[in-house]
């Protein structure tokens, strides 16, 4: 075995399981900004994602003895964090979603997800054009039907296979593909409309 | 579904496929692809923009949390290698004992050093112990006879002054009774109990009605082995005597009359039956192996009231009547002589006259001894 060998999550996850915290720590810091961004994008705000998040890696130090190598650790951990933002949503019947203009985070200055989205190197009139695009997608993406939304987030944003989405979802793989193609239809439609609008507009 | 439908769901399919390039197309038909080839582009344009948001929208979370994950964090692993340490230890232990057979057995019984325990532990014995004793005898009073109707004769021994009887019920087989004219009859005569047959009783039938000791004219009663009572015979006695007569025969109180029910001693090979090596108490001691199985059965008789549904304080109350060891041998010679085995017969008889000339006598003239006399002779 070569010594620059990198450990799988699942090796660090088994490696904390025999009492290693620093694989466990490992593993927090690979898995913290995409888990948060994950629940942000599902929940919609910032605070309760990172409630979220903190129950979510809580319940990964909790359940450490249980877990078996078979198990992806993504998969483990998305798990658990989707029901636990399913939990919330239902929770709070009326979910809000991350309100583009709010502020993000509680200070004040923090900015909005408009500015975020935007704030890239690009030319002013680029910028102005991408964040009214980027905050229609926001805006469509927000509209989806929850299994849709998390459908699509996960193979969107997350970059998962189809085959995992189904896993951490608990559905066919063809259910997922199903709920994406519709996902991406109602999109496609919503995109094509803003592009009749931009050309209309002066 | 329609076929249009499924052209389009087909369509989709593909298109999802060639957009997340997750399974390749080689199934996908020229034609489908073409269809689906402006959709794939302005699938593509809208990815790009969910590229360009995802990589804008992805935000740094917060580190207030960190710490506090890192400390529950080290809490449980903490937690764990304390368990799983103490686990280990006993594994390690376990694996270093490794008692062998005999350690196990000698440790299992350590539970026995409590007194307590001993002492219910003996307790368990002595049950099992009765209960298997019991269990037997059950089984030999009612198990493999259970068909062969037994022969029992009945005396009254009772001093008429007293109003106490005394019956014995001696049971024999069939053909002892028929050979010998009822060897039962005569020895208990020879005790001085006048033991009769009622004249209406076929063989294997036996009069017996206890309760009705006072009276001269018992109706005959036929009793088998396991208490089975023959139709047309009044089922007042169970055979044995073991079991608890039913009320209208025996509860009658006052003085008390005994009963006494022989059982059959050997069995077809002329061994001692387990009755016989199983009877009780005075009976097995009086003899080596008692070839009479005796159950004295005391009733009562009514009482000075006349009283005679009352119930008896103790209805069946078995006690030993020492068979002698002439009677046993006696039967024993009977078993040998029927069996054939007259050497054997010759032995018995032999002891017999030894111990008594007189039953010795009366056994030569009964003709015990004839069939292998006659045997001998030719």
């Amino acid at each position: 075995m070569s010594s620059n060998h990198q450990p799988t999550d699942e090796d660090l996850m088994v490696q904390y399981q025999q009492g290693e915290v620093r694989a466990f720590e490992i593993l927090l810091t690979k898995h913290r900004k995409p888990v948060y961004n994950f629940v942000l994008r599902f929940v919609g705000d910032k605070e309760t994602a990172e409630d979220v998040l903190q129950e979510t890696f809580m319940r990964v130090i909790r359940g450490a003895e249980t877990y078996k190598r078979q198990a992806k650790f993504t998969t483990w951990v998305y798990t658990i964090a989707r029901n636990l933002c399913v939990d919330m949503s239902r929770r709070r019947k009326h979910r809000k979603h991350a309100s583009l203009d709010a502020p993000m985070g509680s200070d004040e200055d923090s900015g909005s997800l408009l500015d975020v989205i935007a704030s890239n190197d690009m030319t002013a009139d680029r910028q102005t054009v991408n964040k009214q695009l980027h905050a229609e997608m926001q805006r469509a993406i927000d509209a989806l039907q929850e299994d849709q939304r998390e459908v699509f987030v996960m193979r969107e944003f997350m970059d998962m296979p189809f085959k995992e989405i189904a896993e951490i979802v608990g559905i066919s793989e063809n259910t997922v593909k199903s709920r994406m193609r519709y996902a991406l239809e109602k999109l496609r439609l919503e995109l094509d409309a803003y592009k009749d609008h931009a050309k209309v507009a002066p | 579904m329609s076929a249009d439908q499924e052209r389009k769901a087909a369509a989709a399919h593909d298109l999802l496929r060639r957009l997340y390039q997750d399974d390749d197309l080689g199934d996908a038909s020229e034609e489908s692809t073409k269809d689906s080839d402006s959709e794939f582009a302005r699938m593509s344009e809208m990815r790009s923009v969910f590229a360009q948001m995802k990589q804008a929208a992805d935000v740094e979370p917060p580190t207030r949390g960190v710490d506090a994950l890192m400390a529950a964090a080290a809490m449980q692993a903490s937690k764990r290698a304390n368990g799983v340490a103490v686990r280990s230890m006993d594994a390690n232990n376990a694996n270093a004992a490794k008692p062998g057979l005999w350690t196990r057995v000698r440790n299992s019984l350590g539970v026995f050093s409590h007194p307590g325990a001993m002492v219910a532990a003996a307790a368990l014995v002595v049950v099992a112990a009765a209960g298997t004793m019991y269990a037997r005898r059950g089984s030999v009073d009612g198990g493999a006879h259970d068909e062969v109707a037994v022969p029992i004769s009945i005396s009254s021994t009772a001093p008429q002054a007293s109003q106490d009887t005394t019956r014995v019920v001696s049971e024999t087989t069939a053909a002892e009774q028929s050979t010998s004219g009822g060897l039962g009859t005569e020895r208990e005569k020879d005790r001085g109990n006048s033991f009769e047959a009622a004249p209406d009783s076929p063989a294997g039938t036996v009069a017996a009605r206890p309760g009705a000791d006072k009276s001269p004219d018992i109706p005959p009663v036929t009793v088998t082995k396991s208490g089975k009572v023959p139709r047309g015979a009044s089922p007042s006695v169970n055979a044995g005597a073991t079991k608890a007569p039913p009320k209208d025969a025996w509860a009658t109180s006052g003085t008390k009359s005994n009963r006494t029910v022989d059982s059959k001693p050997f069995d077809d090979d002329g061994a001692p039956t387990e009755a016989a090596g199983e009877s009780e108490g005075k009976a097995a001691v009086a003899s080596e192996k008692p070839a009479i199985d005796s159950v004295r059965v005391e009733t009562t008789s009514p009482d000075s009231d006349g009283n005679k549904n009352a119930r008896p304080e103790a209805p069946i109350q078995k006690q030993d009547v020492a068979p002698t060891r002439e009677v046993s041998k006696e039967s024993q010679l009977r078993a040998a002589v029927k069996q054939g085995n007259c050497k054997r017969a010759y032995q018995i008889y032999a002891e017999i006259k030894t111990a008594d000339a007189t039953l010795a006598v009366r056994l030569e003239k009964s003709g015990a001894l004839s069939d292998c006399a006659s045997k001998q002779a030719k």
